[in-house]
């Protein structure tokens, strides 16, 4: 899906360079760590000019949190997706080029973790191996990478019948670097694609893991953010308002962004 | 046909049995038992003897070998056995939960496919106009959407602001209502949680909607229909509309595993006591026979689509699609 | 009797992404009678297609259409700005495509999908609309048309799929029907019978048949005359044995010839938008389009374009060479 206008191509790329932004300098935008008691609890937006969006029931900085959540977001959110397009990359392109057995277990194992709703296999890791970001990158990797190996299977399988390849392999390549070297490159522009959608199911899913209380609990992220404001919605809603305006805004971003590099590159569905 | 079923299922059976070792070996990383887990929450932790009674009662203190068969057997014979964190049988928990979230996925799914295949529609006939934009922006802003806070959005006005609907629950607490005034109760109680599923999920059968509706306008049999000089809404409702709701509907029973991954964050925002939250329970309590009792479920689930998907070979296709975009 | 179709130079042009206009029909006259098959020939791009689409009422909304199209000599022009196809599609003029697999909708069963056109164009109610489907199909030569109503369009081969378009067709009664291409996919023994079957109609029905191909030996099987058509216009016509045996234009020449001095002939007419031969550019635009592809080619025939003239046996020729022998 496309916005019509003519600058609505920009939308994506502003929202995701503001985000950039606010993560790099959110040192210098709001000092200190955002989980520090800073001022009066509960103090509303828009009243005290050195908390301009106000602060939660522990007296917290809302302004530091939103700007310090946009590092956690953006960084486990890019992580975990390059870890995922990392496993499904490898996965997809062993099992499309060696074929043969090797390709039935793969793909059995893909199915087997494609089957188990992607959210709950999340749940289920991070709350075994503990809330850290660390883990919540490797979670969200581990449930979430199938789609990416099914398309790089998919592309793999019909590169390599391609002429070039079978040069390489007359000239003696080895299958491995044959597979990375020459296959690989060819099949990447649709992951190009996927990058952006699955960078945006990062950050929902990190989000939604810790609004559930399993998130890094040293790092202010704008899931946790959400669920500390739930319990005063009736009194304070702008604390469960801005940080799920972020995130949504976050996710926009990063697809609205992939979607208009997959569609530069001419890979772009159907508008 | 009763062949062809059989052998589907066969093929299957390594998927399954992948996911159910998978699930096991999950619980075996986890640190502590539920044992560890039960005493923690009745604050006696330090109670050694107590600990080793339990597990021997139910059967932790075996080899892991043993414990595996113990998981594999319960699962193949469906006997699910005794929950050690709700001290009661796993059947009856599961059965408790299980149609408060069969109902609240179901019209979630319903909402989706609703709006999707009529918004879907719309935008296709208006391609390029600003309905069209205006139909397949919203959907984009709502994809992008996490589940938890729109449901949080949806009590802060409709439950909150405006006092129409309840703030949660799957039905209020200590009404005695019965028959059609129960039905009502609940039904005010799912108007929230089902339309943030619905509100969620439904981009993806807008796209596809949308999509088909866009390759049937270009169809021969539209352009015969018309030289045939069939009034416009009969080539609209029969030969565009049927034929696109074919792979929509394909992929509403797929949905379900989806949406089962939302129903957890979505029961949580509604307080519902549903099979989303039991799953999460499991796994934080570790309650393995309940967690088996649970994949269980899933299991079947996904046996029906790994069926349906097998039987209809344009199934998969659209799931790759959907994945790609 | 008045002729069921006239029509009197036709234009189409389609608008070009450059802002110009691309005249895929120009200045086309067509008359036809009731009971009598006229086929227009020419090969892909020469606007055979589109004149037949203008006639069905099938061209694109931004397509420019000049001319007039009256059925049976009377009645509204049907080319003029505003004029309604409501009453004229399906039930005075029916079409029949050339891809029958195409034409029918996957998911309607095939009785449905005739059933429709007859419940709409002759008001009948369910269960006559149904019989009227079993009766068409049994016209169109389906063996146990009782059963195959039932059927979903891929349960049907080629030959039984453009019968049952035949029957969609016929469904509303029309006294015109248009067919573009209608055995192009299928398998030559198909073919003959598809033919048979068209020519049978015609005869016991008394309908008038445009049958648009590129295959000037099936024209002149079936057509009673023939209208050879080249860069959108018509090149020659006449009565069909006499354009087969003895053609005048170098193009209808070719045609006529084992095979073309050039390449050969496209496949299909069926391109939805129709791509011309390239304009030879040192080309002025008065000149015959055909030149450049000419044996006999003068420096006339470069710059001055020929008219449709008539000659003997009700003939017409564009062509300043015409009838001379091509090397």
């Amino acid at each position: 899906m496309r916005l019509a206008s003519p600058w609505s191509g920009l939308i994506g790329p502003v929202l995701l360079l503001l985000l950039v932004l606010a993560a790099i300098l959110a040192p210098m935008l709001a000092p200190g760590d955002p989980l520090d008691m800073v001022a009066r609890p509960l103090t509303a937006p828009f009243t005290d000019a050195r908390f301009p969006l106000g602060t939660d029931q522990l007296g917290r900085d809302v302004w530091a949190g939103l700007v310090h959540g946009a590092r956690v977001s953006l960084v486990v959110g890019l992580a975990a997706a390059a870890a995922t397009l990392g496993v499904g990359i490898l996965v997809g392109t062993l099992a499309g080029f060696r074929g043969g057995f090797l390709d039935d277990a793969l793909m059995r194992l893909t199915e087997a973790f494609q089957t188990v709703p992607t959210f709950l296999l999340a749940l289920a890791l991070v709350s075994v191996l503990g809330a850290s970001a660390g883990n919540v990158v490797l979670a969200i990797a581990i449930s979430s990478w199938p789609p990416a190996a099914r398309l790089v299977r998919a592309e793999v399988l019909r590169v390599k019948t391609l002429d070039y390849v079978d040069a390489a392999r007359i000239a003696g390549m080895a299958p491995l670097a044959i597979a990375f070297v020459e296959v690989l490159p060819g099949a990447l522009q649709p992951v190009i694609a996927l990058a952006g959608i699955t960078v945006g199911e990062a950050i929902l899913v990190e989000s939604a893991l810790a609004f559930l209380g399993l998130g890094d609990p040293n790092l202010q992220s704008w899931g946790s953010m959400v669920a500390n404001g739930r319990a005063l919605i009736r009194t304070a809603p702008s604390l469960v308002v801005l940080p799920g305006l972020c995130i949504a805004m976050a996710v926009l971003a990063v697809s609205l962004t992939g979607d208009g590099i997959a569609r530069r590159l001419g890979l772009g569905a159907r508008s | 046909m009763l062949r062809f079923l059989v052998r589907r299922l066969l093929q299957a059976l390594p998927v399954l049995l992948l996911v159910a070792a998978g699930v096991f070996v999950l619980l075996e990383l986890a640190e502590g038992d539920a044992v560890d887990a039960y005493l923690a929450g009745i604050g006696g932790a330090g109670d050694l003897t107590l600990a080793a009674e339990l597990r021997e009662r139910y059967g932790l203190a075996d080899s892991l070998g043993a414990r595996f068969l113990t998981y594999a057997w319960s699962l193949a014979t469906l006997d699910l056995g005794w929950s050690i964190a709700f001290a009661r049988p796993v059947l009856d928990v599961i059965l408790e939960r299980l149609p408060k979230t069969l109902l609240l996925m179901g019209s979630g799914i319903l909402l989706a496919a609703l709006l999707g295949i009529g918004l879907g529609a719309l935008a296709a006939l208006r391609r390029g106009r600003p309905t069209d934009t205006a139909v397949t922006t919203t959907a984009l802003v709502l994809n992008a959407t996490p589940g938890f806070w729109l449901g949080l959005l949806l009590i802060i006005v409709f439950a909150v602001k405006l006092r129409w609907l309840p703030l949660g629950g799957f039905s209020t607490l200590d009404s005695r209502a019965t028959g059609i005034e129960a039905v009502l109760d609940t039904a005010r109680h799912l108007v929230l949680p089902a339309a943030t599923l619905g509100l969620t999920y439904f981009a993806l059968y807008l796209r596809l909607m949308r999509g088909a509706m866009l390759d049937a306008a270009q169809s021969g049999w539209v352009t015969a229909a018309r030289a045939r000089g069939l009034p416009n809404k009969r080539i609209v409702l029969r030969h565009m509309a049927r034929p696109a709701l074919l792979p929509v509907v394909t992929m509403l029973g797929l949905q379900s595993g989806t949406m089962l991954g939302g129903s957890v964050v979505v029961e949580t925002v509604f307080a519902i006591p549903g099979l989303g939250s039991l799953a999460f329970e499991a796994v934080s309590q570790r309650d393995l026979p309940l967690l088996a009792g649970t994949v269980l479920v899933v299991l079947v689930n996904i046996l029906v689509d790994l069926l349906y998907g097998r039987l209809d070979p344009r199934v998969g296709d659209n799931l790759g699609r959907a994945a790609g975009k | 009797m008045a002729p069921v179709l006239t029509l009197e130079r036709l234009t189409v042009a389609f608008p070009l992404p450059d802002g110009g206009w691309l005249e895929a029909a120009r200045e086309v006259d067509l008359s036809l009678e009731r009971g009598r098959v006229l086929a227009l020939i020419g090969e892909s791009g020469s606007g055979k297609t589109t004149v037949l689409n203008a006639m069905a009422g099938l061209l694109p909304a931004e397509a420019r259409v000049e001319g007039s199209l009256r059925l049976d000599g009377t009645g509204p022009d049907l080319l003029a700005a505003g004029a309604t196809r409501e009453g004229v599609a399906g039930r005075r003029i029916g079409m029949i495509f050339q891809n029958p697999g195409a034409s029918l909708n996957p998911v309607l069963r095939v009785g449905a999908t005739v059933a429709e056109i007859a419940a709409v164009h002759q008001g009948l109610g369910r269960s006559a609309a149904w019989r009227a489907a079993v009766e068409l199909l049994e016209r169109v030569g389906i063996a146990e048309p009782e059963r195959r109503v039932h059927d979903y369009p891929h349960r049907l081969s080629g030959g039984q799929k453009q019968r049952v378009a035949i029957a969609a067709a016929l469904a509303g009664n029309p006294g015109l029907i248009l067919a573009d291409e209608p055995t192009t996919a299928l398998d030559a023994m198909v073919q003959a019978q598809i033919l048979d079957l068209l020519l049978a109609l015609v005869d016991q029905e008394g309908v008038g048949l445009v049958l648009v191909t590129h295959d000037l030996a099936v024209a002149g099987a079936v057509a009673n005359e023939i209208a050879v058509m080249y860069a959108g216009r018509i090149v020659e016509q006449g009565p069909a044995e006499a354009v087969v045996r003895h053609p005048l234009h170098p193009y209808a020449v070719a045609l006529a010839g084992a095979a073309l001095p050039f390449g050969g002939v496209a496949a299909s007419g069926d391109a939805p938008f129709p791509e011309l031969p390239p304009a030879d550019p040192a080309l002025p635009a008065t000149a015959c389009a055909f030149a450049p592809r000419c044996k006999l080619a003068i420096d006339r025939c470069r710059s001055e374009r020929p008219p449709l003239e008539p000659r003997d046996g009700g003939r017409a020729v564009a062509c300043w060479r015409a009838g001379e022998a091509v090397p």
